[in-house]
């Protein structure tokens, strides 16, 4: 129940890749210049890395995710991060409802 | 402005995404009881790691055995955009010593990089705000991943909530947050697309790298073409 020394073990390899990456990024790759397209290539990995991991997530689901994750997306160019949040979980509790 | 001052400022700037970052980390806790880690386990994850995103994805890879090789390339490929934040708030660190870079970086999420990036631009950006910020959601995003673990399936079911939800509304929120024009678009549907293509065919995190990769291709291809005009009017006769 408490702590298993081998889940122990793959949490702290999980905090050390975890921990590297960022630290490599303000230590190392401040002092380097880069190119205007590995600048443009590095300025879209956020954008890539995040809707990666979400896509699947968002539009493999079913519906209701779909299409609250669109209404999410259209207030998201407008509003406040916390106003996307809720309207995104708001609608995915209405889609699931109106779709079922 | 003094310490305390800053300190509280960037705990307070800060404070839409504490509210929001509750429900995520009720959810994450329940989940990784679920899963089958401990209360403890889980919370010494939340304490150690401090990664929303990463933090689901590798829960998620918590099977019988856990996949180590997996685990360890994707906290690398889910978290090598901080690299990239990382590189760019270095710029801004002046004030900060060596340790104190160090802490900070253990202290980066996007949200508090986020908030680090616009601070930074409007003036200096202290180690106190920067703490101030970090320490914050720090606190409340453990606070609340206890208490997940702890109400465990004790909260029924987080999908009547919409809860289960919660994880792609704050991403979907984030991303809006970096749209900058129609290249932003582009890159999006391109990870987007490559990375649901993935993930029907291909079991594990490949979908990330793949996805990532696509947007990544036609972020630079883009800027390649938009270079070309400028080249051409710059040796045209006039």
């Amino acid at each position: 129940m408490a702590l298993d020394p081998y889940n122990v073990g793959l949490i702290a390899l999980v905090t050390l890749a975890t921990f590297a990456m960022r630290a490599i990024g303000a230590v190392v790759m401040a002092r380097l210049t880069l190119g205007p397209v590995a600048t443009a290539a590095f300025e879209a990995m956020p954008v890539a890395v995040l809707t990666a991991v979400a896509a699947p997530a968002v539009f493999l689901q079913g519906w209701p995710e779909a299409l609250a994750g669109c209404l999410a997306v259209l207030v998201g160019l407008r509003a406040p991060m916390f106003a996307v949040i809720v309207t995104g979980l708001v609608a995915v509790v209405a889609f699931r409802m109106i779709l079922s | 402005m003094s310490r305390r001052a800053d300190f509280s400022a960037g705990a307070f700037a800060i404070a839409p995404v504490l509210a929001a970052a509750i429900p995520i980390a009720l959810l994450f806790g329940t989940l990784s009881v679920a899963k089958g880690l401990s209360v403890a386990e889980t919370s010494l994850m939340s304490m150690t790691v401090f990664a929303g995103a990463l933090q689901f994805v590798a829960v998620d890879q918590w099977n019988d055995p856990v996949p180590v090789g997996l685990l360890a390339f994707t906290a690398l490929v889910v978290n090598i955009r901080h690299v990239l934040m990382g590189a760019s708030l270095g710029r801004s660190m002046g004030g900060f010593s060596g340790s104190h870079k160090y802490a900070a970086m253990f202290f980066l999420t996007d949200e508090s990089w986020a908030f680090a990036e616009q601070r930074a631009r409007k003036g200096a950006l202290t180690p106190a705000f920067y703490f101030g910020s970090g320490v914050a959601l720090w606190t409340v995003w453990n606070a609340a991943s206890l208490t997940g673990a702890l109400l465990g399936a004790g909260l029924g079911d987080p999908a009547a909530y919409g809860f289960d939800f919660a994880f792609s509304a704050v991403f979907i929120a984030i991303l809006t947050g970096f749209w900058s024009n129609w290249r932003t678009g582009a890159v999006l549907l391109a990870s987007g697309a490559v990375s649901a293509l993935v993930k029907i065919s291909l079991d594990g995190a490949w979908y990330i790298l793949a996805g990532a990769l696509a947007g990544i291709i036609v972020a630079a291809i883009l800027h390649a073409e938009n270079e070309h005009p400028e080249q051409t009017d710059g040796v045209m006769p006039s």
